[in-house]
Formats: C-alpha cells, structure tokens, sequence
C-alpha cells in the first residue's frame, strides 16, 4: 500500500481579487513556464504564476512552488499534471501533495487610477502609433493600424467588424465589437485581446474624464453584449474578457497604461511597446492594437 | 488541396502556435496555414474559406485547429506529418522539462535566493535602471549592454564602490568568475593568476594563452572599456579589481590589460598595483613596455603579458620570444609564402572578429609599416570613408557597430565576416589574409568551418590570376572549449591557412610576409 506522505505547504504572496469567487473546485488544464492554469467555477480559468507580471485578478503569485518544481524536486511540487483535481476549503487551496495557504496574502486588483495615467497626453497616442507602425510583427492584429492590404483572413475580418460598428441606444453605445470575441490566432484569440486592450483605452478615458482631451461624443463600449458572448471563446479568452469587464487588467496591461501616461519621448514609449509585447506571442501587439485603435477614436 | 487536424483541448502557448504556423507555411507546396482555437468565430470564417470539417463543426473555443491547404496530396502530407511532430515535440518537452526562466530580478532571487551576481544585457539607456536594482540587492553586476551614458556608469560605479560590489561593464561581455565562464569566455584551468581586464577578447587572449601554457586563472574581471579611458570614471572598477585579488590569497600574480588609459589613470592604477606587494604584469595596449620596477613587470603585447604571469606564478624567469616555431622553421614560411605572392600583390587585410586583437595587430603594424587604415584607427586620416571597402593596408575590426546593426556579432553569426573575405579577393593587390578565430561561450559553434569555404574561393581566384594569397590566423581558444580547438586548427590547416599560436605570432609573422612582398 502506498504511504501517503506529508503535505508540503505554501504560501500565497498575493492573491488575485477575484480567486476566492471561483476556487472552490477546479482541475489543472496546462503548466507552461512559471504559470499553471487551473479550470475554476463560473466556467473561468484562474493560475498559479511565478512572476508578478504574470499576475491577473484570476492569479495565485506563488514563486516559492515554482522555485520547488524548476528546482528538479520532482519528489516534491513537481507533480502538478493537467487533469489533477484542485479543491478549495476556506482560506487553503489543495492541489497534488501540496497545500496553498491563501491566508493574510496581498490582494491584488489590476485596476487604473488616476496617478497611473495623470500625465496622459495626446502626443502620448502619436508616439503609440508611430512605435507600434515600426516593430516588426507582422502576426496578429496590429496589421489592422498597418497600410498594407491584410492578407491574413482573421485581420481582414477584423477590419470588417471595425467598419460596421454601430453607435445606438440612449445613452449612446458602441455595438458590434462583440463580434472579435475569439477571433483569430493564439490561446487568447487576438480579437479578444483587442477588447481588452481597447477596453483599457475606455478605463483610461474615464479616469481622465475631467480633462478636456477627449472626443465627449465617443459612446460607450457595449460592455453587456460582450460579456454575453465569451462562451464563445477560449477559457484563456474568457478569463482575460471576463476581468476586462469588470475594470481589471493582468499585470502587463496595467504597466503598459503607466508607462503609456509616463513617456515623455519615443525611447520611452519604445521600451513601453517592447515590455507589452514580450506577453504572449502577438497577445501584447495585439492589446495594443485594441488601446490605439480605442484612443484614435477618443481623444 | 485541403487537410484539417484539430487537437481535443489542447494548451499550447501561443508563441508555439504562432511557430508551428510559420514553419507550416514554410513547407514548399504549402499554400496556406491557418493555425487557431476552435472559437465559433474562427470556424466561420474557416467554413467560408472552404476550410470544414465534421471534426471542425464539433470542435470547442479550446480545441486547436490547423488547417492547411496544398498544392499536392503528397505536400499536404508531409505538413500535416510536420505539424504532428512539432505538436508531439513540444508535448513531450513540456512534460519533461525542468526549465524555467523568470521574468524578473524578483522571481530570479527568489528561484536562486544565494546568487550573488546578476548578468545584465538590455538595450543601454535601459539598463542602468536594472543595475540599480540587483546593487541594491547587493548583487555584483556584469553589465553587457553598451550604449550606457557616462553618466550612469559613473554614478553606478560609485554606488557599487561603496557597496564593495563589482560592477563590470557597461560593455564588458568576458568574465570568469570563481571558475565560471560568463557570457564570451573560454574553459581555462583553475590557477593562482588573476587578470582585471578594460578589454573583452584582449582578456579572453590572455586568459587562453596562460591555460595553453598550462597554468590557469583564479579571476578574470572585466571592467568595461570606459573604466580606464575616461578620466572621469577613473578607473573605479579596476581599482576595485586589484583590491580583490590583492585580498585574494590564491592570487599569487596580478594581471591588468587595458587600451591606453588616461595618464593620470595610469599612474594610480601602477601605483595601486605596487602597493599590494604581489607581481603584477600591465600591459596597456598600444604603448611600449617599459623596464621592471619593483614588482611590476610590463609586458609588450597580450601573449607576453600571459607569458610573463606564468613564469612569475612559477617563479621562474621570463624568457622573452616572438615565436613558438624555431626561428628556421619561421624563415621557411615567410620565404615560401612570400615567393608565390605574384609581384603586384601587395596588400594586407586583416579580418577580425574581436576588436582588441584587431587593435593588437593594426598597432603592430602601423609602428612597423606604417599607413594601416582600420575604423579602429585613431589617425583621422586612416579611418575608411566607407568601413565596408577596403584600401591599402586595412585591418577592420567586424565586431564594431558599424557591422553590428541589426545583426549578430561576428562571434555569433559569421557571415559579415564570409562575405567580406569574398569582396576582399576582388582586389587583385590583396596578398594576404590576417584572421583571428575566437572560441569559447557564445561564439559560434564552429567559427573556422564557417568560413573556410570562402577562404577556399579566394585563394582559388587569386590562382585564377595567376597569384596566391596568404592566409594566417590564430585561434583564441583553449583545449577545453567546446568548439575542438585542434579540429578548428586542421580545418584551417586542410586548405593551406597558417595557424599561429597567438594574435601577436600570427601578426608577427604576417608583417614578415607583407616586409618580403612589398
């Protein structure tokens, strides 16, 4: 009979705002470098990261597993594989041999506020633009800012959606970007990084609504419709959605919005663009995308 | 043709589906790949290409589609076989792998909470923000990048001084540390010698050519090229150096290499090393060596400079020479070499990849010859007008930005250097061919045979012309890296290249060819 060895205990760092809502059973989908993606309740995916800019809302900051699993203790943590249970009971998680204490850790919320995009400026969105125009990706939706004609079938349906967006209701509403909800290529469709980047346009916007910069007459994105659709996309997709919606933003996206506000000079705004797109393999360009695209039409 | 492979709940990242997309695509035959999730948007627009399935109707938002259209059955295939394997490869890599690269500083620490070091490469204005961070973590630094303002470097000496922390860099991309190679350096023995050097593959010629006389090194530290040269920097971190291996009791000797420093840095730097009482060789680049004093020794080029340390560290006395090969056997190469140079070839070029070696060489021989031109050169006159285009006498350091931007280092990437041998030869005056080979960490895996094909092509045009060009070159290397010195020395032997034992030999013996011709 096999002895049941001693649980190994870990503590949390920080712990995303909206974890303890969706923890109370789970299953282990993927382990990627320094993240473990555990499918939640409420259909959405939270992870255990190593790193705190991999941190979302949906996050377990828990570097001292990782360290224990790269490590080689393959006796040890390491035996996380895709498919094991995840059970939630009060303030502890329990997954494989371990168990992860989520007591007196650091909340962390991924929302904007007003000092992290004070110095925000017009001049801020040209040199976005010119940046973003000049990197060298070409995968993904940042064609769709770029002159020369999509070849890509997902841009050019992007492009579509754009154009036929429509403005109703009362108060005024921007409808139909909906329709990006898992479009195109990666684990998290560019289409819904493009939301979430353009909503993190809106977040800025609003924030910075007692200034004079902006287009007043720009409605609002249609936040219900969209929330109405993330069925219809990766569980990646949906949590990135799902948290966007509610006016939290992984990590790298609060950074990039700081340091959108911050640079004063192309050099800066070239190092903001480059941090954004080291996430993912187009997800960074593709946000940014969605935030030029947002601000291009708001300010 | 059309073919269709979706992967039931698959978690790829995405930067590995972005790859399997592009090396699909790559395929010959292949007319299109489209690489996806299943989301009920991307099978739309996958349906109005005329790309379905049954298994693509039934697929989720996180099941993996790849959907490729061919020109053959046979292509079609044969992608689908690669796109399998590819998806099989990284299964199996993520189940077994152990490795993990943290993003930051923070996790890096917190994966290896004793490290007492932190490597530094980001683009220059960048980094000294970094450097902060690990000083305050009170990490030593090497710091890669160039491009660092003044400056940063001087405020980050500073910090690092009154931390007792070394900051090597900006711009140093040698060290060997307690027996670790860091970054573009070489397997050398353990020893009792210790090198602070303002110079990258200066160092890594110095710290071979102890291990190829069989001795070895307790610390190699870079300092970064400003350290010395700039007055205002002051030479902190060599400073800082020498009190190291000063306190260090398995240092028995100290070496300090560095270009021409600031005089007055020169003067504390010789001044520092008197006190610590242990032997010390100096060899500033370019300047002559001066007589003995007390325990300072002044070596004339990079391999004295080694020659020196090794006798010292066994107490035995320097014997001074230019040549490894008797002198008969040197007289028998420059004479045969020299008599098939047709008469109107006349010109030098020398092709390195490492900028102190070419330094070493275009010094040597504008004191001997004269008139070198080099983008190295200090004499405004003998700067190139175009650094790509060779006159007279040339000696180009391919390392320098010029050469670089947007392209790996010659180190790394060979081809600036292949491609620059082939337009050499369309001069009919080249006579002769000066190379370094540079192994050890970071260089290419095989730097001789990366070349030697267009090594052969020139001298098989220059004999088209009824003439015969020279090659010489040394290898920068020792007999632990993981390159094969001595395959890398026959590979260059195999078609008529002479290989000399050190940059100043081979030098040397070139500058005796080019006295026969010219």
């Amino acid at each position: 009979m096999e002895r049941q060895g001693r649980k190994k205990s870990f503590k949390a760092q920080a712990v995303g705002d909206f974890v303890e809502q969706i923890i109370t059973r789970g299953e282990v989908v993927s382990i990627h470098q320094g993240a473990v993606n555990i499918f939640g309740s409420r259909d959405l995916l939270f992870s255990l990261v190593a790193d705190l800019s991999a941190m979302t809302a949906l996050s377990i900051y828990l570097p001292a597993m990782f360290q224990d699993k790269f490590r080689g203790n393959r006796q040890g943590a390491a035996k996380i594989r895709a498919g094991l249970e995840v059970r939630g009971q009060g303030n502890k998680l329990y997954l494989a041999d371990m168990v992860i204490s989520l007591d007196f850790s650091n909340t962390w919320k991924g929302t904007l506020s007003l000092t992290d995009v004070a110095g925000f400026t017009k001049q801020n969105i040209d040199n976005l633009e010119e940046t973003l125009l000049a990197s060298k990706i070409e995968e993904g939706f940042i064609a769709l800012h770029k002159s020369a004609p999509a070849g890509d079938l997902f841009v050019r349906q992007a492009q579509k959606i754009l154009a036929g967006l429509l403005i109703t209701g009362k108060p005024a509403l921007l409808r139909g970007l909906s329709r990006m909800v898992g479009l195109g290529i990666g684990l998290t469709p560019s289409g819904d990084d493009f939301i979430a980047g353009a909503l993190l346009g809106e977040g800025i916007r609003q924030l910075l609504d007692n200034t004079d910069q902006q287009n007043s007459n720009f409605p609002a994105i249609d936040r219900a419709e969209i929330n109405g659709v993330l069925s219809k996309t990766s569980y990646g997709g949906r949590a990135l959605l799902w948290l966007a919606l509610q006016g939290s933003f992984p990590n790298y996206l609060i950074h990039t919005a700081r340091g959108l506000a911050g640079a004063v000079c192309l050099d800066d705004m070239e190092l903001v663009v480059k941090t954004a797109m080291l996430h993912g393999a187009t997800s960074g360009s593709d946000a940014l995308s969605g935030l030029l695209w947002y601000l291009r039409q708001a300010f | 043709m059309k073919r269709i492979i979706v992967e039931k709940d698959s978690y790829y990242d995405s930067v590995f589906l972005m790859l399997i997309n592009r090396d699909v695509k790559k395929i010959e035959g292949v007319k299109d790949a489209v690489v996806s999730m299943g989301t009920e948007m991307n099978i739309d627009l996958l349906k109005e290409i005329g790309l379905s399935s049954p298994e693509v109707e039934r697929a989720t938002a996180n099941d993996l589609i790849i959907a490729v259209e061919a020109e053959s059955e046979e292509t079609l295939a044969r992608a689908c076989d690669a796109a399998n394997d590819l998806l099989k490869k990284k299964k199996s890599t993520v189940e077994d792998s152990g490795e993990y690269r943290p993003a930051s500083l923070e996790t890096a620490l917190n994966m290896v909470p004793d490290a007492n070091l932190a490597i530094i490469s980001l683009p220059g204005q960048y980094a000294a923000r970094e450097v902060r961070k690990a000083l305050s973590r009170d990490l030593h630094v090497m710091l890669f990048s160039d491009n660092v303002p003044l400056e940063d470097e001087i405020e980050l000496k500073k910090l690092a001084v009154e931390k007792g922390l070394l900051m090597m860099g900006p711009d140093c991309g040698t060290a060997i540390i307690n027996g670790k190679p860091l970054c573009f350096a070489n397997v050398v023995r353990d020893g009792d010698i210790g090198i602070v050097a303002a110079s990258g593959t200066g160092l890594q010629e110095v710290f071979c050519c102890i291990d190829n006389l069989g001795s070895g090194v307790t610390q190699a530290i870079g300092t970064g090229g400003r350290d010395l040269k700039n007055a205002r920097v002051g030479g902190m971190m060599m400073m800082l150096g020498i009190e190291a291996l000063e306190k260090d009791p398995r240092t028995k000797v100290i070496v300090v290499i560095s270009k021409p420093p600031a005089p007055d840095v020169a003067d504390k730097v010789v001044a520092r090393l008197k006190e610590t009482g242990k032997p010390a060789v100096i060899h500033f680049i370019g300047l002559e060596a001066k007589e003995q004093r007390h325990n300072l020794y002044f070596a004339g080029n990079l391999e004295e400079a080694a020659g020196m340390a090794v006798s010292l560290s066994r107490c035995e006395v320097y014997k001074p020479r230019v040549f490894t090969l008797p002198e008969e056997k040197v007289g028998e190469i420059v004479a045969r070499e020299s008599a098939m140079i047709s008469s109107g070839q006349k010109y030098l070029r020398g092709l390195y990849t490492g900028g102190t070696l070419a330094d070493e060489a275009m010094i040597l021989f504008d004191r001997e010859i004269g008139g070198i031109y080099s983008n190295n050169q200090v004499k405004p006159e003998l700067v190139p007008a175009d650094p790509h285009v060779s006159q007279e006498h040339t000696i180009v350091d391919l390392g320098d930005d010029v050469f670089t931007v947007g392209r790996p280092h010659p180190m790394i990437d060979p081809s600036t250097r292949e491609q620059r041998i082939v337009r050499e030869m369309e001069d009919p005056e080249v006579a002769l061919l000066l190379l370094d080979i540079v192994l050890g960490y970071g260089s290419h895996n095989d730097p001789a045979g990366a070349i030697l094909d267009s090594l052969k092509e020139a001298r098989e045009k220059a004999k088209q012309r009824g003439g015969y060009l020279a090659v010489i070159a040394s290898i920068t290397g020792t007999e632990g890296d993981f390159q094969n010195m001595a395959e890398q020395q026959k590979k260059l032997e195999s078609i008529g290249c002479i290989v000399m034992s050190s940059n100043y030999q081979a030098s040397m013996l070139s500058l005796e060819i080019i006295r026969k011709v010219v």
